[in-house]
């Protein structure tokens, strides 16, 4: 399967000359054997949409199936990933069921080493039942000559708490989406990204949730920081649909802009057809905050070692919340290196 | 047992603006869109040569372009269907008593002779595709303040300052309707303010659509020259039929070095009317364009004023409601493009759905790359009376520079319980607590509106409680 795929088109589409409703990127098979997603799972819509979903999985090179019985507590992180050699080309299709009052950490990660080019592409399913727990991390971590996929589905049901972080520190290319259906009553669902944009780097996002059960909480935040040439679209979705009476959902959005040739466009959307609801987005976009910059600097930081403490600590919340202290570190070093290159 | 009290606020009333005249015109096109009718209205207009091609070019654009695929739906519009030109049986006239008796009844009714006595510096008054009424005070006039009809304007001492500016901001190639516009275009008033002349009394331009089945496509040009000052006041309204009527006029808003603009309008169209209005302004070196916006009517609107901060230090305010009922779908919002250095925008849009109707904020804030120390503010309330209805946020932002400062916030949601809790704990009954709190959050544009149009407002939002 190769040729052009549509991919993160918005729920609600808005003006077509912004260029934010959708993308259209070449994209040809990873040239695994691929993987049939059983029903269950391929019936979660996900955030890039069907055209990603089914070349990720069509041609993934490896799939894996966490499966936590009801009850079942795994104190441990479960963790995929490793480092990508030269012209290396992967996709992984992860499926994560949380039977009822279960709790599950997933650590999905990728490197690559400068000089190297890869590509990687995650699908990642979570059907959280009755009152599980499940915490999905991802850091993407690759050379700024690779490129990296992303595309989530998830269901929660009745008290389920699902958390998405997502760290996108370094390849050339980044295309993330994820929808998330709050289905249950009470069901809730915490998103955090945190994202560099420097060079040439393209970082292309669509978060949607669908809040239908009652008393559902969503919160959404994002942090970056672009330099240079990046360009970074976001989008996030929230949908409140009838039924979801007593629901909120956050949406909340930081970028810092450090280059005059640097783009950002933000796409905070809230659709509500429930009179009963509490939907609030807010986004702060544009310079470094002086007086931060200023407290500081009178601190005997210079202007330069001061801005880059100011965007690492945009971004540190959600590489902490990194559940393995191996690649927690490297994503640290990671920051730190690529901090230092501009 | 007690039974709750139903609380409800009342659809907008419209019934004062339900009234029909007879069908009176002196000639109209056949419905649909073909270069046949495009020809017509050029003769009827005796159109100059530029503008004869100018429509036929622009025909072939809107041939040539789609429907918007983005926005509510609109099939039950058939161009079809619609009549582009309806002239009214009267030629323009100065002085109401010279108008027809049956026209001149329909703006009495609407309040226009009388806000002219009290509270006007001129009016222009457009019935079908036609300004039948035009008038300038002689104060305001003697300023050199030219206030006058489209079609005067084209051929009479601006006709070059029209040629220069007309549909320049706003081209035919922007978008359908504008394409649609450029080609049968009638009616409409120019404005022109000279440098420094501050008019301290609104212009004001009303448009009744009275023919069923017709389209309306006035066409207003406003140039505010230089450290010029005036607040242009929009009024318009149709009665109620059972067939589409179509509104697609186009504002351009030309705002020299220092000066100031306010745009304000409340639409009032009827729920048959699909309303795809375009409205833009460019604003040079420290100029100001303030937009105060009132969405009542209509059964579909894609209603969203541009603003272009050109000039250096130039600044825009938009302040806007939305109140969609029973089977509307009002979508509306703003859009500002920041080019010039050190320019600001602020945007507050507040919007109120109820018994299944539909609001949409839309907008858009876009920062180039030489716009340096931009600011920004978006602010949008959407209050959702009941689960019938539907209220959307799509607000979009495109930065391009690093020394922005651009914050976007946006709320959903109903009254609040606690809200009316504080207020029925300070003596009020929970019906006068609700109303006091939808009438707060319809405020912010209200006190942005001379008093008489804020009155007009208040009635539009008419809150009515009773036990159910």
């Amino acid at each position: 399967m190769a040729g052009q795929i549509s991919l993160n088109r918005m729920p609600a589409p808005t003006w077509n000359r912004l260029g934010v409703n959708g993308a259209l990127i070449d994209a040809k098979s990873f040239g695994g054997a691929g993987f049939a997603v059983p029903e269950e799972f391929r019936a979660v819509a996900t955030g890039m949409g069907r055209e990603a979903a089914e070349l990720i999985a069509g041609s993934c090179t490896e799939h894996r199936v966490i499966e936590v019985r009801d009850g079942e507590i795994l104190t441990e992180p479960v963790i995929a990933g490793r480092r990508l050699g030269d012209g290396e080309r992967e996709s992984s299709v992860t499926l994560i069921h949380a039977g009822k009052n279960s709790s599950v950490t997933v650590l999905e990660f990728c490197e690559s080493i400068e000089g190297h080019t890869a590509e990687r592409a995650d699908l990642t399913y979570v059907i959280a039942e009755e009152g599980a727990k499940v915490h999905v991390v991802q850091a993407e971590m690759l050379s700024e000559t690779s490129s990296y996929m992303s595309d989530t589905g998830i269901i929660a049901r009745e008290n389920a708490e699902v958390r998405l972080s997502q760290v996108y520190l370094g390849g050339r290319s980044v295309y993330s989406g994820c929808e998330t259906g709050l289905s249950g009553d009470r069901s809730v669902f915490r998103l955090d990204t945190a994202y560099l944009g420097e060079r040439d780097r393209v970082l292309d996002m669509n978060y949607v949730v669908r809040q239908k059960g009652r008393d559902t909480e969503s919160f959404l935040t994002a942090s970056g920081a672009l330099m240079g040439r990046s360009d970074k679209i976001y989008r996030g979705t929230l949908d409140f649909q009838k039924g979801a009476a007593g629901s909120k959902g956050r949406e909340e959005e930081n970028v810092l802009i450090l280059s005059d040739s640097a783009k950002n466009r933000s796409v905070p959307v809230i659709l509500c057809s429930e009179e009963d609801v509490d939907g609030q987005h807010a986004a702060t976009i544009g310079r470094i905050d002086q007086d931060r910059l200023f407290y500081l600097m009178s601190r005997a930081l210079s202007e330069e070692r001061a801005k880059k403490l100011i965007i690492s600590s945009g971004l540190m919340p959600v590489i902490k919340a990194i559940p393995d202290e191996g690649v927690r570190n490297a994503a640290v070093n990671y920051l730190e290196r690529r901090l230092s290159l501009d | 047992m007690q039974t709750d009290a139903k609380k409800c606020v009342r659809d907008v009333d419209r019934s004062f603006y339900d009234f029909k005249d007879a069908e009176n015109a002196s000639f109209k096109t056949s419905a649909g869109l073909t270069p046949e009718v495009v020809s017509q209205i050029s003769d009827e207009k005796h159109d100059p040569d530029w503008m004869r091609e100018f429509r036929q070019r622009s025909l072939k654009i809107y041939e040539s372009l789609d429907i918007p695929d983005w926005g509510p739906p609109i099939d039950g519009l058939n161009m079809d269907d619609i009549v582009t030109y309806v002239r009214p049986d009267t030629a323009m006239r100065g002085k109401w008593s010279e108008v027809p008796e049956d026209i001149k009844n329909t703006f009495e009714r609407l309040g226009i002779p009388e806000a002219e006595r009290k509270s006007l510096a001129g009016v222009g008054a457009q019935y079908d595709s036609e300004v039948v009424y035009h008038n300038v005070k002689e104060e305001v006039a003697a300023q050199g303040v030219v206030y006058t009809d489209m079609e005067s304007a084209l051929t009479g001492e601006y006709r070059e300052m029209v040629r220069e500016h007309f549909m320049k901001l706003v081209p035919p190639t922007d978008h359908k309707f504008a394409a649609l516009h450029g080609a049968v275009w009638s009616g409409g008033s120019f404005v022109y303010v000279p440098p420094g002349v501050k008019v301290d009394i609104p212009l004001q331009s009303y448009f009744r659509l009275n023919a069923p089945g017709a389209g309306q496509f006035e066409h207003t040009l406003i140039i505010v020259d230089k450290g010029a000052d005036l607040h242009f006041i929009e009024g318009c309204s149709a009665p109620k039929y059972s067939v589409a009527n179509l509104h697609a006029g186009c504002v351009e808003l030309f705002v020299g070095e220092g000066a100031r603009l306010r745009y304000s309008t409340i639409e009032n169209w009827s729920k048959n009317m699909y309303n795809l209005n375009t409205k833009r302004a460019v604003i040079e070196k420290d100029g100001i364009m303030e937009w105060v916006s009132g969405s009542f009517g209509s059964h579909t609107s894609y209603l969203y004023p541009m603003t272009i901060l050109k000039g250096d230090g130039s600044r825009m305010e938009y302040t806007g409601i939305t109140f969609a009922g029973k089977g509307q779908q009002l979508d509306t919002g703003a859009k500002v493009a920041h080019s010039g250095r050190g320019t600001s925008s602020h945007i507050v849009a507040k919007s109120i759905s109820k018994s299944g109707g539909e609001c949409v904020f839309r907008s858009s804030v876009t920062v180039a790359e030489g716009a340096v120390n931009t600011r920004s503010s978006v602010s949008c309330d959407s209050l959702m009376l009941d689960s019938d209805s539907r209220s959307d946020t799509i607000p979009a932002m495109d930065i391009r520079n690093a020394s922005s400062d651009i914050g976007h916030e946006a709320r959903i949601g109903r009254i609040s319980d606690d809200a009316v809790f504080y207020l029925m704990s300070r003596g009020l009954s929970e019906e006068d607590s609700r109303a006091m709190i939808v009438s707060g959050f319809a405020e912010p544009v209200a006190k942005e509106l001379p008093l008489e149009y804020a009155v007009e407002m208040n009635n539009l939002i008419k809150l009515e409680m009773d036990n159910g």
